[in-house]
């Protein structure tokens, strides 16, 4: 099927093509007010073309796959880009071995799905019971995928995984807590929701967080963000220094720091989406064989997040990962040491904060927070402000801890930063 | 496409419903055409309760075996379900929608429109010395669905949205600072920009003087701020800060707004609405007749002169509440299910004047575009505020930096002495819960207390 769709591409009259064909099914369980409330099939299929001419590039996205709607979006795809303008970066992969994959079960076990999920609610009603969860959906995902290009790179992949998305608040009365949510991603159902990445210390936060006490003050202290959080910011920090936006426009300040040491020696960043124990990996994108890659190597910086556009606009090396499954080294520190070497700060779960200025600039609320005080976590926050700027934060980590939650999608540590402003 | 025959195939309450969303997005940063795309996705879906259980199921197939497998599907989902939970719930209320809205205009070809965004590309480059990035997005949106209901409804509907986001970005001693403006709103392109990219010159002349402003600009001052909210920030407000706290899913699991119903919850010159599909005689940037339950939408009352009066529902939630159904219940594409979620969120306009308003502020800030937002269940909120300026002794001073503000939303709407009497909605809004949806967020200026920075 996929041949056939550049077939139509290089027909009418592309120069280069590529054809991306997903196949997705998905099974899924919704939780609604802490009770099991819907069950939801979907099937879908999409087509995706690009079509290359004198280096003008279009694309179109279809999810039918008859041959008038192939041929119509084909001819569509080659117009778009006959009115692009030139650009000598559009291009495709080159060639490279046929491959497949197969990854996880590609057969949902539904009546585990549903005990595993019946075995989580009664769990967190007897073990939380001031921990209301909002919404909880428990899916078992199915993605099949062929891309094909007229370099004749050819890729299938077939992957199967179970995800988790839950969210949920601490309610006592008339109290209401902050909202909190974690999930997670896995190939089989061994573990019990419960002791999976960070579940059951969202729904003990969600149960501390029902009363919380204001700081009142304003002063420079270390942030201990969690493995949740720091996804947030790390998140953050790439988008605004390392994505293809920010060094295509010139403004990531990173922009001619490869090679550079432009972080804390204590921070290691790998993109592992072919590591065969993440979930949450791939093994295609953009048309090239997904390879594991260093971002920050001790602090120095080895990678950007580009594409093969990308890389050809800005000179710079294109991305061998995709900068998904995201994984941070574990560091030499316990996190009881951690909060030990506090005089002042905060332990950070969830961050809501404006997008960063182009310069790194973040300020936001401190959800789901804790104060420390003289190495010792005191009482939950609320309405506590943090800001600081990303280049500096990132080089002013004090810690990395030795333990890590894997999520499935990616496996991160504690980490503790110095001199964050911090407004009570 | 007709699907009034399959009703007969519906055993007990069903919902069906074929839709078809397309996305045409345009983007030239730094003039390079970074994105030149169309895509669409459409397909089938079925929906099932069963003594207050729920099946779903949807595929890509319009044909009559796919849409049988739809509603197949869904009611072997809500039939397994049942039997495992029996929860023996009441029948749904329903008001059904027996109507139809095209708001079908015109989309020119790929190449007008990329040649649209090429001369304002040109424009830039030629009247806005000294910007280190520009970037040009368009990005037109339709959904056209239709729904039938085993309880009567029979509704078809086509709405575009059409968006045009131009940001600027200079640096003052190698720190970017930006701008941003957006255009456009329901319809699609020859309605929504009729004329030449001329037209829009001298609001890019606007934005760049704006943009040189905030390049000298100052940090706020953080703590709390007597601030005057424009229409803009109004809007974000009306949405994120109280409006999530009151969709009725949320309430039931223990959101704040739990406790308010009755109750004050603003200053009795703030009254809050989620509009269904037209506010002063205007159709709203979201319109919804008719939500994707098939239940007639209505506008949903939320704060009356400062009382809270009620919440946004659906047929469910509706039930347990013992009230009438607002119709919020909406689903992004072909393949979601119905959540409850916002339509058109704004505060009605007041009698106060702006200039007034600015005046009488002896120190504080006018606080006039937001960035992105978030809220909480106790209400607590947080938005990006991406231009604004001092207000000094009753005067507009310097522009400020990006900075944030944050609050307790019930605590900020209390706070509200002045409303002012003009309004502005914001058409170009995506809100997500599981999936995005388009939204209108809207209002007056507001005269408040809010914690800045």
């Amino acid at each position: 099927m996929t041949k056939y769709v550049l077939e139509q591409l290089m027909s009418a009259g592309a120069h280069k093509a590529s054809a991306e064909i997903n196949r997705t099914t998905k099974y899924e369980m919704n939780v609604e007010n802490g009770d099991m409330s819907l069950i939801r099939t979907t099937q879908d299929v999409s087509v995706s073309m690009i079509a290359i001419k004198d280096d003008k590039k279009g694309s179109v996205v279809v999810n039918r796959t008859d041959d008038s709607s192939i041929i119509d979006a084909s001819r569509d795809a080659v117009s778009y880009a006959e009115v692009a303008q030139p650009d000598s970066a559009n291009d495709i992969p080159p060639f490279a071995p046929s491959e497949s994959f197969t990854d996880g079960s590609l057969v949902p076990d539904r009546d585990g799905m549903y005990s595993r999920l019946n075995e989580f609610l009664l769990q967190a009603r007897h073990e939380y019971p001031k921990t209301a969860l909002d919404s909880v959906y428990f899916s078992f995902n199915c993605h099949n995928s062929n891309y094909f290009n007229s370099n004749d790179v050819d890729f299938s992949v077939s992957r199967g995984y179970y995800s988790m998305s839950i969210m949920g608040m601490g309610v006592d009365g008339e109290k209401t807590g902050s909202f909190n949510g974690t999930g997670f991603t896995s190939f089989d159902l061994s573990r019990p929701i419960m002791e999976s990445a960070s579940v059951r210390d969202m729904l003990r936060m969600c149960t501390e967080q029902i009363d919380t006490k204001a700081l009142g003050s304003v002063f420079d202290g270390d942030v201990i963000f969690s493995p949740d959080c720091f996804d947030e910011i790390l998140t953050a920090y790439i988008d605004t220094y390392l994505s293809e936006n920010s060094l295509i426009a010139g403004t990531s300040l990173l922009k001619d720091k490869l090679g550079d040491e432009v972080a804390s020696k204590l921070l290691t960043v790998r993109s592992m989406p072919a590591d065969n124990n993440l979930s949450g990996g791939y093994r295609v994108f953009g048309g090239f064989k997904a390879e594991n890659e260093t971002i920050l190597d001790s602090g120095v910086l080895k990678a950007y997040d580009l594409s093969l556009y990308g890389s050809n606009k800005t000179g710079l090396p294109r991305s061998k990962s995709g900068f998904g499954a995201i994984c941070v080294d574990a560091g030499k520190t316990p996190y009881e040491d951690m909060v030990r070497s506090i005089k002042r700060g905060l332990l950070v779960c969830r961050f809501s904060g404006g997008n960063p200025t182009s310069a790194g600039d973040l300020s936001g609320v401190a959800k789901n927070s804790y104060y420390i005080e003289d190495g010792v976590i005191k009482f939950p926050v609320n309405e506590t402000m943090i800001a600081g700027n990303l280049l500096k934060m990132f080089t002013n980590i004090g810690a990395v801890s030795c333990e890590r939650t894997d999520f499935g999608a990616g496996i991160l540590p504690y980490v503790l930063i110095r001199d964050i402003k911090i407004t009570g | 496409m007709d699907i009034s025959t399959y009703r007969n195939l519906f055993s007990g309450y069903t919902e069906l419903r074929t839709q078809e969303n397309t996305v045409v997005n345009l983007m030239l940063v730094n003039g390079n055409a970074v994105s030149n795309t169309r895509q669409s996705s459409g397909g089938v879906s079925a929906r099932v309760y069963r003594s207050g259980s729920w099946g779903f199921a949807s595929n890509a197939d319009l044909s009559p075996d796919g849409i049988i497998s739809a509603i197949r599907n869904a009611t072997d989902n809500a039939v397994f379900l049942d039997h495992k939970l029996q929860k023996s719930v009441p029948p749904l209320p329903c008001r059904p929608c027996v109507q139809t809205h095209i708001l079908r205009g015109k989309t020119p070809s790929q190449q007008v429109l990329m040649d649209y965004l090429k001369e304002i590309d040109a424009y830039m480059v030629a009247n806005c010395p000294n910007l280190i990035a520009r970037r040009i997005m368009l990005q037109i949106l339709t959904i056209e669905k239709t729904i039938l209901t085993a309880d009567g409804t029979q509704f078809h509907s086509f709405i575009p949205r059409t968006v045009l986001s131009i940001s600027m970005t200079t640096d003052k001693d190698g720190t970017p600072v930006s701008e941003r403006e957006v255009f456009g709103g329901l319809g699609e392109f020859c309605e929504s920009f009729s004329g030449e990219p001329s037209q829009l010159y001298e609001r890019i002349d606007t934005l760049y003087q704006l943009l040189c402003d905030k390049k000298e600009g100052v940090q706020a001052e953080k703590g709390k701020k007597v601030c005057i909210l424009d229409a803009d920030l109004a809007g974000i407000l009306a949405h994120e800060a109280i409006g999530h706290t009151v969709e009725a899913d949320f309430v039931l699991t223990g959101s704040i707004a739990r406790n308010y119903l009755g109750r004050e919850a603003a200053g009795e010159k703030v009254t809050l609405i989620d509009y269904a599909h037209t506010h002063e005689g205007v159709t709203c940037p979201v319109p919804v007749w008719c939500d994707d339950e098939g239940c007639e939408a209505k506008d949903a009352v939320i704060i009356k002169d400062g009382i809270m009066t009620g919440y946004m529902h659906s047929k469910a939630s509706a039930l347990k509440f013992g009230v009438e159904p607002t119709g919020n219940a909406r689903a992004y594409r072909f393949s979601d299910e119905p959540l409850i979620r916002m339509r058109n969120t704004a505060i009605a306009r007041g009698s106060d004047k702006l200039a007034d308003m600015i005046a009488s502020v002896e120190d504080g800030y006018f606080l006039q575009n937001p960035g992105n937002g978030q809220a909480d269940a106790t209400s607590e909120f947080m938005f990006a505020v991406t231009r604004g300026r001092e207000i000094k002794n009753g005067k507009l001073g310097k522009a400020l930096l990006d900075t944030t503000i944050s609050g307790v939303a019930f605590d900020v709407l209390k706070s509200v002495t002045h409303v002012s009497d003009d309004f502005k909605w914001v058409c170009s809004g995506m809100c997500g819960k599981k999936q995005p949806i388009p939204v209108g967020m809207g209002g007056p200026a507001l005269k408040c207390t809010v914690t800045i920075g």
